[in-house]
């Protein structure tokens, strides 16, 4: 494969900028914050394309860099507040996964990631949309982010938890309330 | 928990998509699953007929270092960096024929430093016969020029050099430097303590002199109370946010650089 140094912008955008939007809309629905934010992908691939050495390792760049600019959305999203819908209460507060889940899934993934983003630690919600929306396995996961297998079996743990306190105090009415800080937030830095 | 999925991931998938993977087990999944052969299909055949559109090739032109715009604080602008394209496309080809823009200082001629930080309509010229009119000057095409273009919604507008933008918005820049070759975009530094005129860059790059440049970069909207300012400069070398403090602190530009300050009301709902 031709290295990203040596490529045209229009191939460079014709191989990788349809993924990078399917991979944003999978986070972020079809939403011009999906547009905005693939975009924004390309352009940080393309600004960096000289430190990315080894066309092998790009998609994995592009996993990596989108996933983090989506959390910086559901965060926004979820500081202003209001453009959030509850889920259904039938609804289960777990993530689909993978190819075979379906639109549903993915809507009622999106709203949970919505609702948990700025309650959750950035790297659990990192493993969570790349194990779950993505279908990544554990080491896929950790060649993205740069940890181990076994760590991002910890993260992903933490974050089912997470989800566990929340289901529970959503039931009760207290985390919508009163600012919902399920689990221990400070005691799992790396 | 690992995922249970007998599917590949869509790592792979694009991997295989792209060449990068040639995995065996890949293929022979593919061979026998149309939910994954269907992904593969969509990324491969966007990949053959999608559209250049005009941002990526306003990037290729571009010999600015994007990534020079993020190492850079900027505590009035809220989340990442953003960029659209879509109706500014349009909006840009528009302007072309005349521009509707914001023009700059030139040394000798009267500045809008007198507007520095100060909510209300850009470019409120002394030689404007309604000081304060908030119509955005109407310049001859091949002057220096620079438009501010507001995403709200997914709809982009060419900013009318009074309206309030809000909490949200992006926005952007378009900029045709005449016969100078540098374009840098500053913000007032609100942490500074020993200058009030500390600036932030929040872009700095080459630009053809003679063309419009649409800037590779945009800001978004915080939901800080007060208004937003942006100061372009043109140059003909690099400048630093020093030496853009020291050319614009003047009651006029100085020679060799062009400069417009954009001081944009801001309208804040509490919720």
């Amino acid at each position: 494969m031709q290295s990203l140094q040596d490529a045209d912008i229009e191939v460079v955008y014709r191989r990788y900028f349809p993924l990078i939007r399917d991979k944003c809309a999978r986070m972020l629905g079809d939403s011009a914050e999906a547009q905005d934010i693939a975009q924004e992908t390309f352009m940080r691939l393309w600004s960096n394309r000289a430190s990315i050495a080894d066309p092998r390792a790009v998609i994995a760049w592009l996993y990596r860099t989108s996933t983090r600019l989506a959390i910086d959305n559901y965060r926004r999203i979820s500081k202003r507040g209001g453009e959030v819908q509850c889920l259904d209460d039938a609804a289960e507060f777990t993530l689909s996964s993978g190819p075979e889940s379906t639109v549903e899934d993915r809507v009622h993934s999106r709203r949970l990631l919505h609702l948990v983003a700025d309650k959750v630690p950035q790297r659990e919600l990192e493993a969570a949309i790349l194990s779950r929306l993505d279908g990544l396995t554990h080491e896929e996961i950790g060649h993205v982010v740069g940890a181990s297998g076994r760590t991002i079996r910890r993260w992903l743990s933490r974050f089912d938890r997470r989800l566990a306190d929340f289901t529970a105090m959503d039931k009760t009415g207290q985390g919508r309330e009163t600012g919902l800080v399920p689990g221990d937030m400070t005691g799992d830095k790396r | 928990m690992n995922t249970t999925s007998r599917h590949p991931s869509f790592l792979e998938l694009d991997r295989y998509a792209t060449g990068a993977s040639r995995s065996p087990e890949t293929r022979a999944h593919l061979s026998s699953c149309s939910a994954c052969r269907r992904h593969i299909d969509r990324v491969s055949g966007a990949a053959a007929s999608i559209e250049i559109p005009a941002w990526v090739r306003e990037l290729a032109t571009s010999s600015v270092a994007h990534s020079a715009v993020r190492s850079t604080a900027r505590p009035r602008w809220s989340g990442a960096t953003l960029v659209w394209s879509g109706g500014l496309a349009s909006a840009l080809a528009a302007a072309a024929v005349l521009l509707v823009v914001a023009t700059g200082d030139r040394p000798g001629e009267p500045t809008v430093t007198e507007t520095a930080d100060r909510p209300g309509p850009v470019g409120r010229d002394r030689k404007s016969p309604q000081p304060g009119h908030s119509a955005p000057y109407t310049g001859a095409k091949g002057a220096e020029a620079v438009g501010l273009y507001i995403k709200r919604a997914g709809r982009v507008s060419l900013w009318d050099g009074s309206s309030p933008v809000m909490p949200g918005d992006s926005l952007r820049l378009k900029v045709v430097p005449g016969g100078f070759t540098r374009v840098a975009v500053f913000s007032p530094d609100p942490a500074a303590k020993r200058s009030e005129r500390a600036l932030i860059e929040l872009y700095a790059g080459a630009v053809e002199p003679g063309r419009g440049h649409l800037i590779p970069a945009a800001w978004k909207v915080d939901r800080a109370v007060g208004s937003e300012t942006l100061i372009v400069v043109l140059s003909r070398a690099p400048l630093s946010p020093g030496d853009a403090v020291r050319a614009i602190a003047g009651p006029t530009a100085r020679p060799g650089v062009w400069v417009r300050r954009f001081v944009i009301p801001k309208q804040v709902v509490e919720n």
